[in-house]
């Protein structure tokens, strides 16, 4: 069996992790995985951030970021570099959030990190230790009322404060106009902001 | 206090939609109403939960397992499939040129009569196939 040729990436030049991502796609088009590699880590921690705000689960999240890479890396020869390779990630996640939506009952309490089991001494606890924690705790409040928001909501407000995207960026991996995207984010806005005043308000 | 923003234009401020001017006049506002700075923080600390980090993430375990899926999958490279399909193309394109060659040569052959009449008998005598 003839093994195919492998595409040696030259040493000269600019190294791969200061190339652009349209570069280590064509790179990577030319079969160079180690260009995709360098691609994958760049954008790794935010696209599983993403994923797992929108799955609710942390490794589920894991899993629908290699579902995506894989999918670039399979149809990486029809990649046109325009210099919208982030759209092109985050449309791909964003469909497999959405498929795994349809497969899996979304988690309602979400992948809150409630604390590790250990007993804090609040009394004991310094200032700084109990600020973090009240932190945490609020952030954890914000983001299980992420999960009651319709979806379209939720995904705009995690692409535009999450991954700061632009609104056209936005427009193009929602198919919608830039219009309705902002009013997607003003609407999910006030909406969590209303679940949350009325949490607070059950709290006794 | 009157004449307060509307949350929309709290949010315009906060997404860094708002004009110029608009900015301007709701941070003039926000300074002087404590009504309006409540909302305004808890819509700051809603966008900083949306931006809080995950539990840390193994980023080296998380892209090796890419390249393993990326492993998997049988390659694809159109450059080796045209030098694999290169020597056949060139063969058939050789005996094509031959066939054409040789019947233009064929066709082109002068009588042996003719040569006779172009030669010297010396140089006739070379090409003995022609003048059995």
């Amino acid at each position: 069996m003839v093994r195919p040729r492998l595409v040696q990436v030259e040493p000269e030049g600019a190294p791969l992790g200061a190339r652009t991502d349209d570069e280590l796609m064509l790179l990577a088009k030319a079969g160079a995985r180690d260009a995709f590699g360098v691609l994958a880590r760049r954008h790794m921690e935010r696209l599983v951030r993403f994923c797992a705000k929108q799955v609710g689960d942390l490794a589920a999240a894991e899993e629908v970021a290699q579902d995506t890479w894989a999918y670039l890396w399979a149809t990486r020869e029809r990649y046109l570099p325009q210099g919208k390779f982030l759209v092109l990630l985050f449309t791909a996640a964003r469909n497999r959030c959405v498929n795994h939506h349809r497969g899996a009952r979304r988690k309602s309490s979400w992948l809150a990190p409630e604390g590790d089991g250990t007993q804090v001494d609040l009394h004991a606890a310094a200032p700084s230790h109990l600020d973090a924690l009240l932190v945490r705790e609020r952030q954890r409040g914000i983001l299980a009322a992420l999960a009651k928001i319709p979806p379209a909501s939720r995904e705009a407000l995690l692409l535009r404060f999450g991954e700061e995207l632009s609104y056209e960026e936005m427009s193009a991996v929602q198919g919608a106009v830039p219009s309705t995207i902002r009013s997607r984010v003003h609407h999910g806005l006030k909406e969590l902001r209303a679940l949350l005043a009325g949490e607070s308000e059950e709290e006794p | 206090m009157t004449g307060c923003p509307t949350e929309d234009e709290l949010i315009a401020l906060l997404d860094g939609e708002a004009t110029i001017n608009a900015a301007a006049r709701t941070r003039a506002h926000l300074s002087d109403c404590a009504r309006c700075r409540a909302v305004w923080s808890e819509l700051e600390e809603i966008v900083n939960g949306i931006r809080a980090p995950l539990p840390a993430l193994d980023v080296e375990r998380a892209v090796a397992g890419v390249m393993r899926r990326i492993e998997l999958e049988p390659r694809v490279e159109p450059l080796e499939r045209k030098r694999r399909a290169a020597p056949a193309l060139l063969a058939g394109s050789f005996a094509a040129a031959a066939a054409i060659a040789i019947a233009f040569s064929t066709l082109r052959t002068p009588s042996p009569d003719a040569l006779r009449a172009r030669f010297r008998d010396d140089v006739i005598d070379e090409i003995p196939a022609f003048f059995p």
